[in-house]
This record gives C-alpha cells, structure tokens and sequence, in this order.
C-alpha cells in the first residue's frame, strides 16, 4: 500500500538539467505511485517498469502484481 | 530498481528559477536582473542595443550572455510556468549557460519537493557532471 514501506528513490539530474528516476525496494504499481509527484518537475517523456515491476508484491495477506 | 521514468524539466517555480539563475551567476560570474514588481516587465535588447518586443521577469544581458549575444530572459506565463526567451541565433551557443540554469533548477525543485515528501536526501555530483540524488524513507 502507498506511504508504507522502506524505500528509496535515485534521481540523477543530468547536465542538461533532464531528470532520470529509479526506486528500489519496492515491487508492484506502488512504485508508480511513489514517484508521481516527480511529474510536478516536468513532462514525463519515458516511463518503463523494470523486471522488478512485475513481481509479486506481499502486504499481509493481499497479494497484487503489477500488472 | 523497479521503475525507471525520465522527465524534461519545465521551468515552473519561481524560487528555484531564482536560485538556479543566482548559482549559475556565481558558476559563471555573471549577473542577471529581476523586475522589482515580480511582473514581465524588463525590456530585452538584441545585439545592437535594438529593443526587442518580448519582455521578461528575469533577464541575462547580452555582454554576460556571450560574444555579439542577445539578452536572454525568462518569462512568467498565465499557466504558471516560466518561457526561456533566447534568439534562434543564441539557442545553440549557448548550452553551458542555459543547461546550467536548467540543472541547478532541476536540483532545487527536486530537493524541496523531496524535503517536502518526508525524504532524507543525499546527493553526489559524477564526473560528467550529473548530480545524483538518494532519496531514502522509511515508510
């Protein structure tokens, strides 16, 4: 669920002031929602899931993809 | 790593445009002007001393933009963000000094919208000059 698990977000700010994000920690959609207010910067011009993405991701008893 | 976005950065707030122009006036030793009303309301001139019909809230002037520059400025824009006004002849000389401005406000706004999310932010800068930011938060 959103705002509940550790995380961590890298961003690197290229020279050109064009802005690249990862998260770690987090499988599933939630890591979409974690850097959504990242759009506030700017236009979002790629947005991929990486292998992690599609993991299962454990919360109690719910179990969600990120499909 | 689960998620990867990239993002072009718009310039939209007015404080972290400031601080991007005030480090890369001290990067760069140059100078830039700020309208004292907070309005578009700085004329900009081109490389003759000609008046140009565009005018902005912050200007660069042309002695500190390069050799045979046109004033650059930015203006204020009723959607809220903020228009790069630069002559199609500078556009393409210039990359150090608008890529700087760019960066150093992709960095403040990037920083305060993280403070404000509740991050701990540690940052490095790589040789190419990319700044790396880690954000961390336990919940």
């Amino acid at each position: 669920m959103f705002g509940t698990q550790p995380h961590s977000i890298e961003i690197v700010i290229n020279a050109d002031g064009t802005l690249e994000s990862t998260v770690g920690g987090v499988a599933g959609p939630t890591c979409h929602e974690l850097t959504q207010w990242l759009e506030q910067l700017g236009n979002v011009v790629e947005d991929r899931s990486t292998p992690e993405f599609y993991q299962v991701e454990t919360l109690g008893n719910t179990l969600t993809t990120g499909v | 790593m689960s998620k990867y976005r990239r993002i072009e950065t718009q310039f939209k707030d007015e404080a972290a445009l400031r601080q991007a122009l005030q480090d890369a006036a001290e990067r760069l030793g140059i100078e830039f002007e700020e309208a004292i009303d907070g309005a578009n309301s700085l004329p900009l001139y081109g490389v003759g001393g000609d008046l140009r019909p565009e005018m902005a809230q912050f200007v660069i002037r042309r002695w500190h933009v390069g050799v045979a520059a046109n004033d650059l400025g930015f203006a204020g824009r009723n959607d809220g963000t903020y228009e790069l006004i630069i002559s199609d002849f500078d556009a393409p000389r210039r990359a150090t000094l608008v890529n700087t401005i760019k960066q150093r406000y992709a960095y403040h706004q990037t920083l305060a919208l993280a403070l404000s999310q509740g991050y701990t932010v540690t940052e490095d800068v790589a040789p190419n000059g990319a700044i790396r930011l880690q954000l961390a938060r336990a919940y």
